[in-house]
């Protein structure tokens, strides 16, 4: 493992020894986020899918449906039906805090009828197939923040990820080795000072 | 009224075009084919062959069936005695025509721009004439009481901003003026044939209105007059349920139509259902048309079946190009005759 590039004295260590102590807490912390964020983004990811796939087969009968209304009118009366909507459709967006990830909470408020045409020119089945998709509208905006909000929690675990890789066998590793190496030195530097005193004393002794 | 015996000629003329009107299996074969291109090739057999050549790609097919449609009433214009049967099919067209224009219109006061791409030529008036008339606001020339209608339609919105109401004038424009259009020709058949199709548009709205749930004092707006029901007994139809209108309707003839819809409880599907089975209603009024050989209603019995082909042609198109369940559009097909 890389030792730090740093000067073998008695302040050096004591510097590393504290640093080790941080890295390592950090190490748990980030370990016990990593952890609670996977929990949480498996149980919405889980969520996620079962709203997918119930909104992809209602979204299926939404466009079966349309395609109905498509398939007994000329395509220019259809699309003259929907050229001035009547439906309208506020969303507001709020942020919610999750294992400080902030992810997006959609709320809709939808007004006014989406059957904004004469009936004349127009088919029921339109009218069933515009219901049924005005339906599905909160549904699906509820779906996109929870893809939103898992999006953003797998970027955030991908990070969180790499700095507990970092520090595990990274950072600490560096930080024990150089700590061992600091402690070797000195020990090293200590033996040296002691023989050289005996040596000195051993001469002094013979005159 | 042109003399029925002068009649003699143009009966003989449709009855060899009906002959040339897409039999149904040829529909099911077009279902059957595996993709739009195959279906096309069995297209391609028929009278559409000259339209489809002209198709820069396979999903244009909607081009060649209005190219066809545009043709037969060319035709049919050129040696009927009484143009104004022909007229009356086309009415429709015409209306959705002003209402492309008024929408531009409005649409382009608010920055939106102009979609003269959802005009059709099908209708009576010219298309250039049209526009000219509404992007001028010269509506003097406009036939077919547009001329009144489309500034009172402007001031409406002008007041409420509410675009259903101007919908709403324009359909029962639409109708007031067939109702003209039909007294005008002296034709029994063609007044008894708007006066059926009258019925049939009332009947599909009430049960629309009904589905969605509407308040009762919203719908008389939506109620046409003229009609062989009066538009009293369809208020009062309103408010009971579904199942019971067929009895209540028992004394008019488009209660037969109910007699052909198999889920009556579902709205959603019978809504859909009865789309099919009162577009065969209208059909029938005039059906006797097939045993007379001097008959107008011969015009309309015609048209109207190529109207309902190029439906059934679109239903077909329109399932394989999008691999849908065949079944369904197979229950779609209007019966043509």
């Amino acid at each position: 493992m890389a030792r730090l590039n740093v000067n073998p004295n008695r302040m050096e260590l004591s510097r590393l020894k504290k640093r080790l102590v941080v890295a390592k807490r950090g190490h748990k912390l980030l370990k016990d986020k990593q952890d609670a964020l996977i929990k949480a983004f498996l149980e919405r990811a889980r969520e996620g899918k079962v709203l997918r796939e119930e909104l992809e087969s209602e979204l299926a009968e939404c466009y079966k449906s349309f395609l109905l209304a498509r398939a007994q009118t000329l395509p220019a009366m259809l699309e003259q039906a929907l050229m001035i909507s009547g439906a309208k459709c506020d969303l507001h967006v709020g942020m919610q805090n999750v294992m400080s990830v902030l992810v997006p909470v959609y709320s809709v408020e939808q007004g006014g009828s989406p059957v904004n045409y004469g009936l004349a020119t127009s088919l029921g089945s339109l009218d069933v197939a515009l219901e049924r998709f005005a339906a599905l509208i909160p549904r699906l905006i509820a779906l996109a923040a929870k893809e939103k909000a898992i999006n953003l929690m797998a970027v955030e675990i991908e990070k969180t990820r790499r700095r507990v890789n970092a520090l595990e066998h990274v950072l600490i590793p560096g930080f024990v080795e150089t700590i061992r190496y600091i402690t070797m030195k000195l020990d090293e530097q200590e033996r040296s000072t002691l023989s050289r005193l005996m040596k000195i004393k051993e001469i002094v002794r013979s005159h | 009224m042109a003399p029925a015996e002068q009649y003699g000629y143009a009966v003989a003329r449709l009855r060899a075009m009906s002959g040339r009107l897409l039999e149904e299996a040829l529909l099911q074969r077009i279902l059957e084919s595996e993709d739009l291109d195959s279906a096309l090739k069995v297209l391609s057999e028929t009278v559409y062959s000259s339209w489809l050549m002209e198709l820069k790609g396979s999903g244009e097919f909607d081009r060649a069936i209005e190219a066809e449609l545009l043709h037969v009433y060319g035709e049919v214009q050129k040696f009927v005695p009484d143009t104004a049967l022909v007229q009356l099919c086309r009415l429709p067209y015409d209306f959705h025509n002003v209402k492309v224009l008024m929408k531009s219109a409005l649409l382009v006061r608010e920055g939106g721009e102009r979609r003269f791409d959802l005009l059709t030529s099908l209708g009576n008036v010219p298309v250039d004439d049209l526009i000219m008339a509404l992007e001028s606001e010269d509506f003097r020339l406009l036939p077919f009481g547009l001329h009144q209608l489309v500034p009172h339609c402007f001031s409406v919105w002008e007041q409420s901003k509410d675009i259903l109401e101007v919908e709403k004038l324009l359909d029962g424009g639409l109708f007031s003026a067939m109702r003209k259009l039909g007294a005008a020709t002296g034709i029994e058949a063609a007044s008894m044939w708007i006066r059926g199709k009258i019925d049939a548009e009332n009947v599909r709205n009430l049960l629309r209105m009904k589905r969605m749930d509407m308040e009762t004092g919203a719908v008389a707006g939506f109620l046409h007059d003229g009609g062989l029901i009066s538009r009293e007994k369809l208020l009062s139809l309103f408010s009971e349920p579904v199942e019971s209108w067929s009895k209540i309707l028992s004394f008019a003839d488009v209660s037969k139509a109910f007699s052909h819809v198999q889920e009556i409880n579902n709205l959603n599907s019978l809504v859909v259902e009865m789309e099919k089975v009162l577009d065969e209603y209208v059909a029938d009024i005039v059906e006797r048309a097939k045993y007379l050989a001097f008959g107008p209603e011969n015009v309309i019995s015609y048209l109207w079946k190529k109207e309902m082909e190029a439906k059934n042609l679109r239903i077909a198109l329109v399932s394989v190009s999008n691999d849908t369940d065949r079944t369904l559009a197979r229950g779609l097909f209007r019966h043509v005759g």
